[in-house]
């Protein structure tokens, strides 16, 4: 007669190897082949008029006010920046082509006037100007140009890669 | 050799960020040398595409135009305000396409304005040297 859990032994679960490696092959070959590696996404902070301000009104006094005037040209790219602050005034006129690389001596030229009313800048955020830039765009310009000018008031990258900020607050004029 | 394996899997499941289903894959960033991704997390976010058409998608949902974009925005009004978040502290986080007419993005966040929405970023592509 047969004794109940008298082949307990023969009774106790193996485990397979062979089919769980083949599983967890396929789930790194899997992960593998979806994995993209892609550049990391960083952002501008931006100020917009509360909607009962007047559009062309800022709550800082207007020598602390960089006032930017971007132009499109043919093609949407940018043609001309217009730029103010205490008096001072520069028009810097762009090649308005398709390569970003010919367009950038405008917004490089921008970078300078804007280095020589801040300053050289400060690596900490918090300290950064207290100037305030207000941008007016015209509508149709290719967001690509409104972003290189952004940079160039927003500050730059030493060589030794670390980020000095010129102008944080940066402000869009509502468009009329 | 197993736990190499299993090593290599656990890295692969950590390093996939599967918070890109908000974002759009069609387009295109402007690039910048000078950002950093950001180093903490708003209390709310609400991501909206500007695709290089000017349609605006958000989430999973498919794309709207500019006008049909108020009922989103005060659905995740609704949801932040749930979540005991300020409307002025939801951070709204543009990322528009590099070709389309900033006009439309000012537009956008006019839109978002009138709904009481203040904290504006603009997304971009961190330029790799």
């Amino acid at each position: 007669m047969k004794i109940r859990g008298s082949d307990r032994k023969n009774d106790e679960l193996k485990l397979e190897m062979v089919p769980m490696i083949d599983i967890v092959f396929q789930l790194l070959v899997f992960f593998i082949m979806i994995y993209k590696p892609s550049s990391m996404e960083g952002d501008y902070k931006i100020l917009m008029p509360s909607a009962s301000e007047q559009p062309t009104m800022s709550d800082k006094p207007l020598d602390d006010v960089l006032e930017v005037t971007l132009v499109a040209g043919p093609d949407r790219f940018i043609d001309t920046i217009n730029v103010s602050f205490a008096g001072q005034e520069k028009t810097y006129k762009a090649n308005p082509s398709p390569d970003q690389a010919i367009r950038q001596p405008a917004f490089n030229s921008l970078h300078d006037f804007v280095l020589g009313v801040v300053g050289s800048g400060n690596s900490d955020p918090a300290a950064a100007s207290e100037i305030e830039a207000e941008i007016q765009i015209d509508y149709d310009l290719r967001y690509v140009d409104t972003v290189s000018a952004i940079e160039a008031i927003s500050g730059y990258k030493r060589e030794d890669g670390q980020i000095i900020k010129l102008i944080e607050k940066i402000k869009f004029r509502t468009p009329e | 050799m197993i736990d190499m394996v299993f090593q290599l899997v656990a890295f692969l499941l950590l390093i996939i960020n599967f918070s890109d289903s908000e974002k759009s894959a069609e387009i295109q960033l402007p690039l910048s040398s000078i950002v950093k991704p950001p180093e903490s997390l708003p209390p709310y976010k609400i991501i909206l595409n500007v695709e290089d058409s000017g349609m605006i998608k958000f989430g999973t949902f498919p794309p709207v135009n500019l006008n049909a974009i108020r009922p989103i925005l005060l659905r995740e009004i609704g949801a932040a305000s749930r979540l005991d978040v300020l409307t002025e502290k939801i951070n709204v986080i543009i990322r528009a396409d590099m070709n389309v007419k900033t006009g439309l993005v000012q537009e956008l966040m006019d839109v978002c304005k009138k709904e009481g929405l203040e904290s504006f970023s603009m997304r971009v592509l961190e330029r790799m040297r």
